[in-house]
């Protein structure tokens, strides 16, 4: 599984730097592609990563909203990293930390319906006792 | 699905860049544009078609909408 990731890693590796001499523009589609071929290669134990800690979010009895938050912003986080490195890639860095500070805020603002709900829980708390 | 899709576009943009240099050598630039741009339209289909099955099956995985 792994060996595959890395053959095609290099492969993807060789095509951008062939493309980027004869052809800057094909490098960037280059890259891209690279990047979706290994990512939905990875989808697959992703998916079962994210049933595994559904079922211990299950038994832990907590909120599950909290647990798709989660989830959101892990998507967030991965999808803004995975753009803003193509955007460094092909050269122009002000873009990528563009797309880095808007997917802060998103998370940011994502966040704080999480902290809320932990408010919550822990004034219930504090009233029960 | 996999490596053949990086190749297809590693072809796909050396055959433009191999047009183009052949037309410009017969010195008829504008035709040589066009068929840098329609190598490049070609590539971008490509892409976007993938990369929005890539943002599907990520969206219906992490739940994001």
């Amino acid at each position: 599984m792994i060996f595959k990731l890395i053959s095609i890693a290099l492969i993807g590796v060789v095509v951008v730097l062939l493309l980027k001499s004869t052809k800057p523009e094909f490098a960037v589609f280059a890259t891209i592609v690279t990047g979706v071929v290994m990512v939905i290669l990875l989808l697959s134990t992703l998916q079962d990563v994210i049933l595994s800690f559904d079922k211990i979010v299950k038994k832990s009895g907590v909120d599950e909203g909290i647990f798709t938050a989660v989830l959101k912003i892990i998507g967030i986080g991965y999808l803004t990293e995975y753009s803003s490195s193509i955007a460094n890639d092909a050269g122009c860095g002000s873009i990528a930390s563009k797309l880095q500070f808007g997917g802060k805020l998103t998370i940011f603002a994502m966040s704080i319906s999480i902290v809320s709900a932990l408010i919550d829980v822990v004034t219930e708390l504090v009233n029960m006792v | 699905m996999g490596i053949d899709i990086i190749l297809k576009i590693a072809g796909i943009g050396i055959l433009t860049a191999i047009v183009s240099m052949i037309l410009k050598k017969s010195d008829r630039d504008d035709v040589a544009t066009f068929a840098t741009l329609a190598g490049l339209i070609v590539v971008i289909v490509l892409v976007i078609d993938m990369i929005s099955g890539l943002f599907d099956t990520i969206k219906s995985l992490l739940s994001l909408y």
